[in-house]
């Protein structure tokens, strides 16, 4: 038994129904009114000590008496170890208490559960939907019962004028009135407000900013709170690109999920097929042969590179400085015209496979991608006369959106954000895969948390990416780039037409899909912005019974307002950009 | 020397208004910068470095809805979106443009779910759609030449 589930199985035999290991995973199952008692002491104890909420995700059994399962994912970065803890609800009364309070980053992924599933979080500080808007009526779309087309919400357009409409006489003030309380600062809220001192009157402006706004990174809405010019609270309106994707995945089979993924970080696309397809290969037991790992980390790392520098490219538009937007590019698209040559896209790759990868690389990509190592460090310091001394760069991002390292690991932070805060968190170091276990390479920490930090963060990772592809490139082994496994991998395609046995696998794999075993698992991976891992709960089926995206920008976003309070309306821009917030992952 | 000589030499030249008028409305379409999702970014390649789509008068993107003829719709349009792009939309002065740029907007793509608008000409008219997952920035280049062509046809002072 796992050293875990042995200390929390002794300290809570009554609470604890069951342990179990998955996948090298503990995994612990509790009785639901004990949950805050065992996540305090999971917290607390100094063995276990596990500070860091990695995700929330919810699953429905319709045919259980206990319908709701809500499993929680901890993760100790002291002790560098994970735990899964389990537990299950009614169908009558689906509710649970919070663990906002012990860690923070729990607000957004408890309020995202109640809006998917309806799972009630009890002495939740602020539980309304986060990705469908407040007024949706069809009920929790992930739920077994709904359909996934929707119950016709996507195709009503009551916002169409009426010409045959009577004009309204009254705004309905009182409920103007209530939503805005939603976004005002907690004091207010309570009606304890500062005396008027003579002819003065204090009162909290609210300002809305977006979800059409150029600086917010997509389509993001944030209701600002101010005090003069100063931030007191930001509320964060998510879900303005709420794909559903998580739903969706449910009908599809293993295979065709890959260009989903594609879609989430649509600026890092290989990060996400990496991420799935290592989910699905712990799933499935799959071992991947040797060259396809290393074209596997050499991609990645590509793409962090890319990720980079249209973070930077942006983030200095966002600020003031034009030149960066259009040298940055010029080098991205030296990489994506590498990305077209390998699998003939530049942004929706799906160039990952189960078990492998779709093209091998050719001679003239390797001499090609060599050549702009060669070339593109000169470029980092060019980046860098732009930036490191420009006095408005380093007006506009030094000690603005500090966090501490403890903060940012009771919020969930993860990726560039927490190691600017000084948190040597990276995943490809805590539990390396692909190649990065065996080639030599470092990782970039900051010191005080601020914008700054994190920039210097990025840019030095992707030095410490051009180390590691050079050294992937030096190394590449030969062999295959596919899986021998007939009833995953499919056949290459010259043979489906020639030989009867891969005429039949390609068939059956085409129209069937595979079946992985009856289990669940998580699987992290570090892209570009941070953790981003994939739980998959399969009931052996050729569909995943559950998909969950632990999607990095979501959980940043969670932060926002802490980050963001005190500062200038102006620096909320600073603020978005530092997590780079791709929304297409972030709304899923 | 004839009389069409003689004019030239003046530097005046004969055409008629709904040319003139259409060819400086095609010549400068002022953009959205208004992005939803991966189409948006393939926009902004096409507005930056290689691709440069200022060399066709498209390249001032205007944050304002006010000051905008153009309104690329680039990437999936979902049912919470759909009242501000409308809202925008309506904003924006005569006469004014719609790309619809990507397989999402054109008609929701793969994503068929309960959140995802079949295409945004359920509630916007549609000058010309781009197709792609997302499409190439010289897609959405020829997409503005497309609507250029659409443009010099127009009729502006005869009805």
């Amino acid at each position: 038994m796992h050293y875990v589930c042995e200390v929390v199985q002794k300290a809570f035999p009554e609470i604890v129904l069951g342990v179990s290991e998955a996948y090298q995973m503990p995994v612990i199952e509790i009785h639901r009114d004990g949950l805050i008692s065992v996540a305090i002491f999971l917290k607390e104890n100094r063995d276990l000590y596990f500070d860091h909420i990695t995700d929330i995700c919810s699953v429905d059994y319709p045919e259980d008496d206990e319908r709701f399962e809500v499993v929680y994912f901890l993760h100790s970065l002291f002790h560098r170890h994970r735990v899964i803890i389990k537990t299950r609800l009614l169908e009558d009364a689906p509710s649970i208490e919070s663990v906002t309070s012990i860690w923070r980053g729990a607000n957004f992924l408890e309020r995202e559960v109640y809006d998917l599933m309806g799972i009630r979080f009890q002495k939740h500080p602020d539980l309304r939907r986060i990705l469908l808007p407040d007024d949706y009526d069809e009920g929790h779309p992930l739920r077994k019962d709904f359909p996934t087309e929707g119950k016709g919400w996507r195709c009503s357009f009551d916002f169409f004028p009426d010409l045959n409409e009577q004009p309204r006489s009254e705004i309905d003030r009182d409920s103007a009135e209530r939503e805005r309380q939603v976004f005002k600062r907690e004091n207010e809220q309570n009606g304890d407000r500062k005396e008027a001192n003579g002819s003065r009157r204090e009162e909290e402006f609210l300002l809305n900013m977006g979800p059409q706004h150029p600086a917010t990174h997509g389509v993001l809405r944030v209701v600002l709170a101010l005090e003069g010019e100063r931030i007191s609270k930001a509320t964060v309106d998510a879900g303005y690109l709420h794909r559903g994707v998580e739903k969706l995945a449910e009908g599809l089979t293993y295979n065709q999920i890959i260009p989903h993924t594609d879609r989430l970080d649509y600026v890092c696309a290989m990060a996400n097929n990496y991420a799935y397809v290592r989910s699905l290969e712990t799933l499935l037991g799959l071992v991947v042969p040797e060259r396809s790992e290393y074209i596997r980390t050499i991609v990645a790392e590509m793409q962090r590179i890319i990720g980079h520098l249209f973070w930077l490219g942006t983030q200095a538009l966002d600020i003031g400085a034009m030149t960066v937007f259009f040298w940055t590019f010029r080098e991205r698209e030296e990489l994506l015209d590498m990305f077209e040559m390998l699998c003939g896209a530049r942004l929706t790759l799906n160039y990952f496979r189960v078990g492998g990868v779709d093209r091998d690389f050719e001679f003239d990509l390797v001499e090609r991608l060599s050549c702009f190592l060669d070339e593109f460090p000169r470029h980092i310091d060019e980046y860098d006369t732009l930036l490191a001394k420009n006095r408005i760069w380093l007006a506009r991002t030094k000690d603005v959106a500090v966090i501490s390292a403890e903060d940012a690991i009771n919020f969930g932070l993860t990726g560039p954000v927490i190691r600017g805060s000084g948190v040597a968190y990276d995943v490809r170091k805590f539990s390396p895969y692909g190649v990065y276990g065996d080639v030599e390479w470092d990782v970039p920490v900051g010191k005080y948390g601020d914008t700054y930090d994190r920039y210097w963060v990025r840019m030095e990772e992707m030095r410490q990416c051009c180390r590691i592809i050079r050294q992937c490139l030096d190394r590449l082994p030969d062999g295959p780039i596919l899986a021998d496994v007939p009833e995953i991998v499919p056949p290459p395609k010259e043979n489906v037409m020639r030989d009867m046995q891969s005429h039949i696998h390609h068939f059956v794999l085409f129209t069937h899909g595979f079946h992985p075993p009856v289990g669940a698992v998580y699987c992290p991976t570090e892209s570009p912005k941070g953790e981003l891992g994939f739980y998959i709960v399969s009931d052996g089926s050729a569909r995943p019974y559950r998909m969950k995206i632990r999607s990095p920008s979501f959980i940043h976003l969670g932060a926002l307002d802490h980050m963001s309070r005190g500062y200038l309306v102006s620096d909320l821009i600073t603020v978005f950009g530092t997590y780079d917030v791709v929304m297409g992952e972030c709304d899923r | 020397m004839g009389y069409l000589n003689r004019q030239l030499d003046a530097n005046i030249i004969t055409t008629n208004i709904d040319a003139v008028i259409n060819w400086a409305r095609k010549s400068s379409l002022w953009p959205m910068s208004f992005g939803l999702a991966c189409c948006a970014i393939e926009m902004m390649a096409a507005v930056s470095s290689r691709y440069d789509i200022d060399r066709f008068g498209a390249g001032v993107f205007r944050a304002s809805p006010r000051q905008a003829d153009l309104m690329i719709v680039a990437g999936t349009v979902c049912r919470k979106m759909a009242p501000v792009i409308r809202r925008i939309y309506d904003q924006m002065a005569e006469p004014r443009y719609v790309i619809s740029m990507g397989s999402c907007a054109t008609s929701g793509n793969h994503y068929n779910s309960y959140s995802v608008v079949q295409g945004v000409d359920q509630f916007l008219p549609v000058d010309v759609y781009v197709p792609g997952c997302p499409p190439r920035p010289e897609a959405l280049l020829d997409g503005l030449l497309k609507l250029q062509q659409k443009l010099q046809k127009e009729r502006v002072l005869v009805k």
